[in-house]
């Protein structure tokens, strides 16, 4: 009884503490409390609502009040160290004004008088979790595993929400997050998944706010979380499994992890056959408007994006083909501008030059040269991120790219000697 | 007659009853159609039957879960009902891939209820027929059958009939097979040939072993040549009841393969191997052939058979064994819509092991070649040895 009295007083206490800062008096007689800098001839005084700031001339006095580590200190000397509740109650009040390293210790301390001090526990980062303490990350790890065991009461009843209270990191929220809709999806609470995932898909990019996204958009399809399956849901399992291991076709419950992959396989064939329309078209534009090819090949590159965030690299193959149709067209460009060059080079040989044709000559070798150049640039672009597959374009582009380089250096030394001649 | 106090306790007994009832609410429609859907993975096909129907009952937006009453019963083998299932979730259902999936399985079950792989016609045929068929009626050189898509020329009426049939019957087999049910728009001449002398003189391109070939040809004035030319008497002057079970719809095969294909190349074993699979039955020696060569010296790797475009006169029995036993793998392995999809791509120029992986919708795999071939050896040395284990088990009753 009286050491609740005492914690009551102490809390009252903390409540009823003075402003923290400093306050300003005007010439015009008006004040102001706040926390006071004076830069450059200046009078700064930060308040809750913002700063204001006046000439130095403008103020009367300025009264530096108490920081807040004198109150701080205060508070220390006057609790009871050896209650935790009441050193609690202390290291609450500090990291509500951000002395996150004080009140820190201040729990640690708690905990070293009762190790299972739910509040210190709580504030510290700390999950119950199986009737252990657990950091936010192991718990969240835990969380992971009863995702992952089908243990999904428990996951949504207790440790999610005791989650939600302790984790600050935006990284584990999106987690966080994830394991929540994957939780209720595993509980057959489609309607609340589809706008857990429809939430997530907001908040996160890329690949992964496709896929989120792409899951909320079946699953509102699906309000009975029925699927059908056109076929059994693991392809490659038919081939160089079992038939067994594959699954049969037919409806299914969007619930099983399974069934949930399959429907995004899906949709990532829409979307393969969506940019194998696009590659179609362009090959058909390939030899009369190259570039409009191009356009439709980034067009395909797009739905395979999407494809790709479905089912990671599942168009892998397409992209390779895209990218030998892709070199072709360069080629064939740079064997224009290859063929220019050897022209020139004949007329070189040739012809009785005038310095000045001499060096216009050198000068449009030089252009061709670029301009293969920068086509073997634009091959190695493309080949580069398949050079398993296209090994023998990227070898290729880089020898000529070498010949290339040693020419357009020659050439460069024959401009500037002529440039000095003159 | 209860007391005061038995009749007060009775009330409150039943009340809580009552209380417990009102407390377990029915299940939701989507716990409903959830709770059928368990017990069809479960494959207690009964209870799940009886949950689909629960569910379709409770209100005209319930019809989805007669897929769920559908399967129920194709997977008992109920399939005249689960056809009727069938159509009625086709005519609740929105989705147009939903209600093609429910077309599929009607076919199948219409399939399935028809039996098994019907009987090939040289095991149906009676001796006064093959005595009929033995005739060649040289005064009237030509007795023209026509059908849907083919005009038969034979020097036998009955014969021609009967090739006619027999024809349709196999390119319903090859298209529903390779063309993914599609039909086949066009009409082929079959030429029946007395014997191999008269064959051979006709059938000029043919190699001059085969009994049977095919022509797929344009003409100088754009007209498109097809054609399937066969003998009626083998060697010894007998019937040559190959002719209809493996020659015919093998050839055939050829050329729907061909046509498909146009200027792109088919590997040869894939066309080998499913003009084979077009026979009207399998051939157990192929399948014996191909486990022994797995397990032997006389195997063809898969990345050998998958590159072969003409095989040796020593390798070719072995060739022509793995070919049919990887055709025969694969198609039993895939849907007819990947099975579809793998040919487009090979068409395509894409090589067999990428075709099949964008076919599956799988992310291509380097490795995938050499986890194939193993997987198809160990199933062709199994069933090579069932069949050799059956050829060796001691008859019953003989």
């Amino acid at each position: 009884m009286k050491r609740s009295a005492a914690v009551l007083l102490v809390c009252v206490s903390l409540l009823a503490a003075p402003a923290v800062g400093d306050r300003i008096v005007l010439k015009d007689g008006r004040t102001f409390e706040g926390s006071v800098t004076e830069p450059n001839g200046k009078v700064l005084i930060e308040l809750p609502y913002g700063t204001l700031s006046f000439p130095a001339s403008d103020v009367l006095k300025i009264e530096r009040g108490p920081s807040l580590m004198d109150i701080y200190r205060g508070r220390l000397g006057v609790i009871d160290r050896k209650d935790p509740d009441e050193v609690t109650v202390l290291a609450k009040w500090a990291r509500d004004r951000g002395l996150m390293r004080q009140a820190d210790a201040l729990l640690r301390e708690v905990l070293e008088l009762d190790l299972d001090h739910a509040t210190a526990r709580k504030l510290l980062g700390f999950v119950r979790a199986d009737g252990k303490w657990l950091e936010a990350g192991e718990a969240l790890k835990l969380a992971e595993a009863k995702l992952q065991a089908g243990k999904l009461d428990v996951l949504l009843e207790q440790l999610l929400p005791a989650l939600e209270e302790v984790v600050e990191n935006a990284r584990e929220q999106l987690r966080l997050k994830e394991i929540h809709a994957e939780a209720l999806l595993g509980s057959r609470k489609f309607a609340e998944a589809a706008k857990a995932f429809a939430s997530l898909a907001g908040k996160l990019a890329g690949p992964a706010a496709i896929r989120c996204g792409a899951i909320a958009s079946i699953l509102r399809a699906h309000p009975d979380g029925m699927y059908v399956l056109s076929e059994p849901h693991a392809p490659l399992a038919m081939l160089l499994g079992t038939p067994a291991e594959a699954g049969r076709s037919g409806p299914a419950s969007l619930s099983r992890p399974e069934v949930l992959s399959a429907a995004l396989r899906d949709e990532a064939k829409a979307a393969i056959k969506t940019g194998r329309g696009h590659m179609g078209e362009g090959r058909k534009q390939e030899l009369t408007e190259p570039e409009a090819a191009k356009a439709k090949y980034d067009q395909a590159g797009k739905a395979f994006d999407r494809a790709d965030a479905l089912v990671p690299k599942i168009t892998r193959s397409y992209r390779v083909e895209i990218a030998r149709r892709r070199i072709a067209m360069v080629t064939k460009d740079m064997n224009i501008w290859a063929g220019r060059f050897d022209a020139l080079k004949e007329q070189l040989a040739k012809r009785d030059l005038t310095p000045a044709a001499y060096a216009s000559l050198l000068f449009r070798m030089l252009r061709a040269l670029r301009n293969v150049q920068s086509d073997l640039e634009t091959i190695l672009e493309l080949a580069t991120p398949f050079d398993r597959e296209l090994i023998l374009e990227v070898t290729d582009a880089m020898l000529r790219l070498e010949r290339i380089v040693a020419l357009r250096k020659v050439l460069l030394q024959e401009v500037r000697a002529i440039n000095a001649k003159r | 007659m209860p007391s005061g106090k038995t009749a007060i306790l009775i009330l409150t007994a039943s009340a809580a009853a009552m209380a417990a009832v009102g407390a377990v609410s029915a299940p939701s429609h989507t716990e409903s159609v959830q709770q059928a859907l368990d017990a069809l993975a479960r494959n207690d096909l009964p209870l799940a039957e009886r949950l689909g129907v629960g569910v379709v009952r409770s209100g005209p937006s319930a019809g989805r879960a007669w897929l769920i009453v559908a399967e129920a019963r194709h997977r008992a083998g109920r399939f005249t009902q689960a056809i009727d299932a069938y159509r009625q979730f086709q005519g609740a259902c929105q989705s147009r891939s939903e209600r093609a999936y429910a077309a599929e399985r009607i076919q199948r079950c219409r399939r399935e209820a028809a039996g098994v792989r019907p009987v090939p016609i040289s095991e149906q045929l009676t001796a006064e027929q093959r005595a009929r068929f033995l005739v060649v009626d040289s005064r009237h050189r030509e007795h023209n059958e026509s059908t849907e898509h083919f005009i038969v020329r034979a020097y036998n009426t009955h014969l021609a009939k009967l090739v006619g049939r027999q024809a349709e019957v196999s390119l319903e087999r090859i298209c529903r097979t390779i063309l993914s049910g599609q039909d086949y728009p066009h009409t082929v001449e079959i030429n029946v040939w007395p014997t191999i002398k008269e064959y051979r003189k006709h059938a000029t391109s043919a190699p001059e072993w085969s009994g049977g070939s095919f022509v797929l040809r344009r003409e100088e004035d754009g007209r498109i040549v097809r054609r399937i030319d066969l003998t009626q008497l083998d060697e010894k002057g007998l019937f040559d009841v190959e002719m209809l079970d493996r020659v015919l719809p093998h050839e055939m095969c050829h050329l729907v393969l061909a046509e498909l294909f146009g200027e792109a190349v088919c590997p040869l074993a894939l066309d080998e191997g499913l003009a084979m699979l077009a026979e009207a039955s399998a051939d157990n020696s192929r399948i014996v052939l191909a486990g022994s060569a797995m397990t032997g010296e006389g195997k063809i790797p898969l990345a050998r058979l998958l590159l072969m475009e003409r095989c040796a006169k020593d390798e070719a029995a072995v060739f022509y064994a793995e070919a049919f036993s990887f055709a025969d793998y694969l198609q039993s392995r895939m849907t007819r819509r990947q099975f579809g999809e793998m040919l487009d791509h090979v068409k395509a120029g894409r090589p067999l092991d990428e075709a099949i992986q964008r076919a599956l919708y799988v992310p291509c795999d380097e490795a995938f070649l050499g986890k194939l071939a193993r997987a198809w050896e160990a199933e062709a040395i199994k069933q090579s040895q069932f069949l050799r284990a059956l050829d060796e088990a001691p008859t019953n009753g003989s």
